[in-house]
């Protein structure tokens, strides 16, 4: 009903006279990508291609069969993959082994979209580096050495792949071939650990000091100042396990977070420091544990949960930074200031000012004016 | 084409890693490059006395390691060297180690390992390279106070033809007499130490059972000690085979 005071009626006022909604038709949303969809292409190819997959398997198979069930070592009782096995554990600080093969999957299901994209060829380079890792193994059995056995592996498989898909294939799985050596226990580690341990010692002891914590650091042992407490640094705590797994995981970071190869050796070359870094971290911490709640709480529950709390991220957090100082770069405002040209002097006395250019004689205090 | 290549593959691999069959499995073992003996005197001064090996040693290690052990008492001063030798048998793998292994599996924490040429015996080879470990552990004296014990080791391998302080290197002429000449050398792993008593009364018992108290020796003293008393031990056990020194010398 019409008010006196209002405004008359118009086109747009009126309910009758809006036009109906227009219907926009919705375009389908894309599907999101599953996680696994790259490997269900594999796995289409690989039905798709019986002949080739049923090969792909006798490959497996025979590498399989040559290191799990042929006993050339320890007088024809052991195969390399039980040597090795044997080999993972406490004593050579390689805990950490069974963990490689999950990683090498990882990496090679990582590298699916780059194999994708890889122009298929082949290489006679491949049947070489093929043959290096079947000489290397049968070395390995008459020698009586299982670790060139488990070094032939990652020849035999990066050979196969250069030989049967090519040069842009192989390049996208070296790192995932050369990670496997991490798999094989290196026999001086155990002298590495006396190094680690005095290092270790040292630097907790010194880390003490600094926060006001005084500490006594005497070959491997740290004591406190008033005879308190005192820690004896045993090999298990030097560092050296925590070391090897930092290690392979510095590898992994620099693999899929660097893009250029001179910042991957750099930091990878730096994974003991960030090892070491996150070793003092947990020793430092275990001592002002004991400080404040007593040796027997630090040396035991605290101990048992201090690698994953203080010693990981404290290694990782060292990592990060490393990672960003080596691609730090600077931005285009500190560039600019950098490269900017000096200022002008001060103009002489009574001196008329440039043409395009609005200066004053400032005196030598006064700060330069630029010409925007 | 990818078919082939990878028929082409699992037929190399297969037939490459099946030579294997046909590498011999065993090897020619060489006689020791030693006598597994040691003698109850030494020069004029020192009187050995047997030490046992115990079970557990015995059941460690492969069931024809050879082993001789002495603890050698000097009759002036009362220092004491304990000498020990073990002779790997045909299992090579499971008779000899480097020490650092067992010595951590002991206890001990190995503060310094260093390679030296110490004198070797007049009528043998002028010096001999050999590697020499300060080892420690902590200990409670008698009234309870913390104490970190020391040792000083000297270690070598002596195999039938080569000599030496490195298990890289003994590694090394393994791989070497196996692909080259198919042959084992028989090492044996001869290791001589000695306690720093610097800062502790260390009492021990001699072969009569009376109680001694060892004289005090600084690390540099006792591994003085150690080094004179090498070439005088040595040529009781090292064979010398038809007059031709052992090589690398």
């Amino acid at each position: 009903m019409n008010s006196s005071n209002s405004s008359p009626p118009d086109a747009l006022s009126s309910p009758a006279a809006l036009p109906p909604p227009r219907r926009v038709p919705r375009t389908p949303a894309a599907p999101l990508e599953p996680w696994y969809a790259e490997t269900l292409v594999w796995g289409r190819w690989l039905i798709s291609q019986p002949a080739a997959a049923a090969l792909l398997l006798a490959f497996v198979a025979a590498l399989t069969v040559f290191y799990g069930f042929v006993h050339p070592f320890n007088s024809g009782k052991v195969s390399a993959f039980q040597w090795m096995w044997s080999a993972w554990n406490p004593e050579t600080h390689y805990e950490h082994g069974p963990f490689i093969p999950c990683v090498f999957l990882f990496l090679v299901w990582n590298a699916q979209a780059k194999l994708r994209n890889a122009t298929l060829g082949s290489s006679k380079w491949g049947l070489a580096v093929l043959g290096f890792g079947v000489l290397l193994y049968l070395v390995s059995a008459r020698a009586l050495q299982p670790r060139l056995a488990l070094a032939a592996i990652p020849f035999l498989l990066w050979g196969a792949v250069l030989y049967v898909w090519g040069r842009q294939a192989a390049r996208a799985l070296l790192f995932p071939c050369a990670f496997l050596f991490f798999m094989i226990p290196l026999p001086g580690v155990e002298q590495a650990t006396v190094g680690l341990q005095l290092l270790a010692t040292k630097l907790a002891g010194a880390t003490c000091n600094l926060i006001g914590l005084r500490m006594v650091a005497d070959g491997t042992t740290l004591r406190a100042a008033n005879d308190a407490f005192h820690f004896e640094i045993a090999d298990g705590c030097s560092g050296i396990n925590s070391f090897m797994a930092i290690t392979m995981l510095t590898a992994v970071f620099v693999h899929m977070t660097q893009d250029r190869f001179w910042k991957k050796v750099v930091l990878f070359a730096a994974s003991g420091v960030f090892a070491i870094v996150g070793n003092v971290a947990r020793l430092t911490s275990i001592m002002i544990v004991a400080r404040f709640f007593g040796q027997d709480f630090a040396g035991k529950q605290f101990h048992d949960v201090s690698a994953y709390i203080i010693s990981f991220p404290f290694a990782f957090a060292s990592m990060w930074l490393a990672s960003k100082v080596v691609n730090w770069k600077p931005t285009a405002e500190q560039k600019e200031r950098w490269t900017r040209p000096a200022a002008p002097a001060s103009s002489p006395a009574g001196g008329t000012a440039a043409a395009g250019l609005a200066t004053a004689a400032t005196p030598a205090t006064a700060r330069p004016t630029y010409d925007y | 084409m990818i078919t082939k290549r990878l028929l082409v593959v699992a037929l190399f691999l297969a037939l490459g890693l099946g030579c294997v069959f046909l590498v011999p499995s065993s090897a020619r073992l060489q006689p020791a490059g030693i006598v597994l003996n040691l003698p109850t005197q030494v020069g004029s001064d020192w009187i050995g006395q047997d030490v046992e090996v115990t079970e557990k040693e015995r059941v460690g290690l492969a069931s024809d390691t050879g082993f001789v052990r002495k603890l050698y008492t000097n009759r002036n001063t009362g220092d004491q060297i304990f000498v020990g030798i073990v002779l790997s048998g045909e299992d090579m793998a499971n008779s000899i180690h480097r020490p650092e292994r067992c010595l951590i599996a002991q206890g001990w924490a190995v503060a310094d390992s260093q390679t030296r040429l110490v004198p070797g015996a007049p009528s043998a080879a002028p010096s001999v390279e050999i590697k020499r470990l300060v080892h420690s552990r902590p200990v409670k004296t008698t009234d309870g106070k913390p104490f970190n014990y020391r040792n000083v080791t000297y270690y070598w391998f002596i195999g039938s033809h080569d000599r030496t302080a490195s298990h890289w290197q003994r590694t090394f002429f393994d791989i070497r007499d196996r692909l080259v000449y198919g042959e084992n050398q028989r090492w044996a792993y001869v290791t001589i130490a000695t306690a720093v008593t610097e800062g502790i009364r260390h009492v021990v018992k001699d072969a009569q059972g009376r109680q001694i108290e060892l004289p005090q020796r600084s690390e540099e003293q006792a591994s003085k000690i150690v080094e004179e008393f090498i070439p005088q031990v040595l040529p009781s056990f090292e064979r010398r085979g038809a007059g031709e020194p052992i090589a690398g010398l």
